[in-house]
């Protein structure tokens, strides 16, 4: 079973091909989502939800296509809900 | 050399263009503000062949909005006047008017055959030989981009006077100006009648019987949203495509309940506004998941995603009845008013 860093680094990559190279930030696990999602338009953010269920086959929760403004989930967040779902399966 | 930009800043409603761009120039005049939070509470869903359309009524807004002075040309009568669309379309804007047109926006978009849009031209730079133009076409949000003169010519004249579909097929192209000469002051007793109208799902075409207009049948207010399930199901059987852009608009409703929220409260006809405005901000991000539930169906085809959706819908539905119901009752306190309907008994 992959490590958590592993789901951090795949989810990294994949946000650094979205977006372009002048707005790359350096992304890391305490990275808040919120942070990444306002460097993308809706339709991008949208897209970008769907790769990442395309890229671990899961379902992702509704929330990351909602108003992210208040919230407080990060990069490794996400990849401990990754991980946890795919341990599941 | 000359040169000229009119006033536009990025709007907060976004749905369609009329209201984008309406939107955008009305945002750098706050005396207009007063007229746009006491309008833009009717919700209609028109029920075309294929999609449900779904706007504030009345639109097109700039045809009734007191605050712009609008002047309608016929295409034959500005090529009576004028030999070349650019230099009319820059002294047009050197006289503080914005201009919406219909353009082949294949002379500028990346699209091998005809394609009219209309389109808000609000600036220009002479040296430069470009028009500064609002539209959702350039990245498919709405945005400002630049076209050449020699693109605009070809995208004016690539549109025929037959073929020219915008103000009902009549065609032409309209200039506005900001009117600041106009007057108008909030009027909370029309704000709560059309939300008892909204309640109710009332057509508040049968009070203003002149601000009416040809369209397919639609539903009002409230009973949007029953349609909008109804339409859930048309694209769950293939019957229909789906479509953001009805999200949209309910969301940029939702937007402006907010801005309405705050105004209000600001102007002391809200005894709880805070309270109103944490059960809108609810409403209006149910709204936002519901629309980009739909773009991520568009890219899955996941039927579930439609149900939540439907669920989503029922709850706005739900949610913004015992908010209105509030927000009337509220209302109703600072106002010279009864409610009126039963909605109002609260």
């Amino acid at each position: 079973m992959l490590k958590k860093h592993s789901y951090v680094e795949r989810i990294q990559n994949l946000i650094h091909l979205k977006l372009e190279p002048c707005d790359n930030q350096p992304i890391s696990a305490d990275t808040l989502l919120r942070e990444v999602w306002i460097q993308m338009d809706s339709m991008q953010m949208i897209t970008f939800v769907v790769e990442l269920e395309t890229e671990f086959g899961l379902e992702l929760p509704d929330e990351l296509v909602g108003n992210m403004t208040g919230s407080h989930l990060t990069v490794g967040d996400l990849a401990d809900l990754i991980k946890s779902s795919q341990e599941r399966v | 050399m000359r040169s000229k930009i009119l006033p536009m800043q990025y709007p907060n409603v976004t749905s369609w263009q009329w209201q984008a761009n309406t939107f955008a120039a009305l945002a750098n005049y706050p005396l207009a503000k007063p007229w746009i939070m006491t309008h833009f509470i009717p919700l209609q869903l028109t029920l075309n062949e294929g999609s449900s359309y779904v706007d504030f009524y009345r639109t097109p807004t700039f045809e009734f909005c007191p605050w712009l002075l609008r002047q309608h040309l016929s295409r034959q009568l500005v090529r009576h006047f004028n030999k070349d669309i650019c230099t009319f379309l820059m002294d047009c804007i050197d006289m503080n008017n914005y201009i919406y047109v219909l353009l082949d926006q294949a002379q500028f978009l990346d699209f091998k055959y005809f394609f009219s849009h209309d389109s808000f031209v609000f600036g220009y730079d002479e040296e430069r030989c470009i028009f500064h133009i609002a539209d959702f076409t350039f990245t498919g949000k709405y945005s400002f981009a630049e076209i050449t003169f020699e693109q605009m010519r070809r995208a004016y004249e690539g549109v025929e006077d037959d073929g020219d579909w915008l103000y009902a097929g009549k065609g032409g192209l309209s200039l506005f100006q900001f009117n600041d000469r106009a007057a108008y002051d909030f009027n909370v007793n029309y704000v709560i009648e059309q939300l008892e109208d909204f309640l109710n799902g009332r057509s508040p075409s049968d009070k203003y019987r002149e601000m009416g207009y040809m369209t397919k049948p639609c539903v009002w207010g409230i009973s949007v949203y029953e349609e909008l399930i109804f339409e859930m199901n048309r694209i769950r059987i293939g019957q229909n495509a789906e479509d953001s852009r009805p999200f949209q608009v309910i969301h940029d409703h939702k937007i402006l309940m907010l801005e309405r929220i705050d105004f209000m409260d600001q102007a002391g006809f809200l005894e709880e506004g805070k309270k109103l405005k944490v059960r809108y901000q609810t409403i209006a991000d149910d709204a936002l998941m519901a629309r980009n539930l739909i773009v991520k169906y568009s890219l899955t085809k996941n039927k579930d995603t439609l149900d939540k959706v439907e669920v989503l819908i029922r709850r706005i539905q739900v949610c913004e009845q015992e908010a209105m119901e509030h927000m009337i009752h509220n209302l109703s306190r600072a106002s010279n008013m009864t409610p009126t309907g039963e909605m109002g008994l609260v």
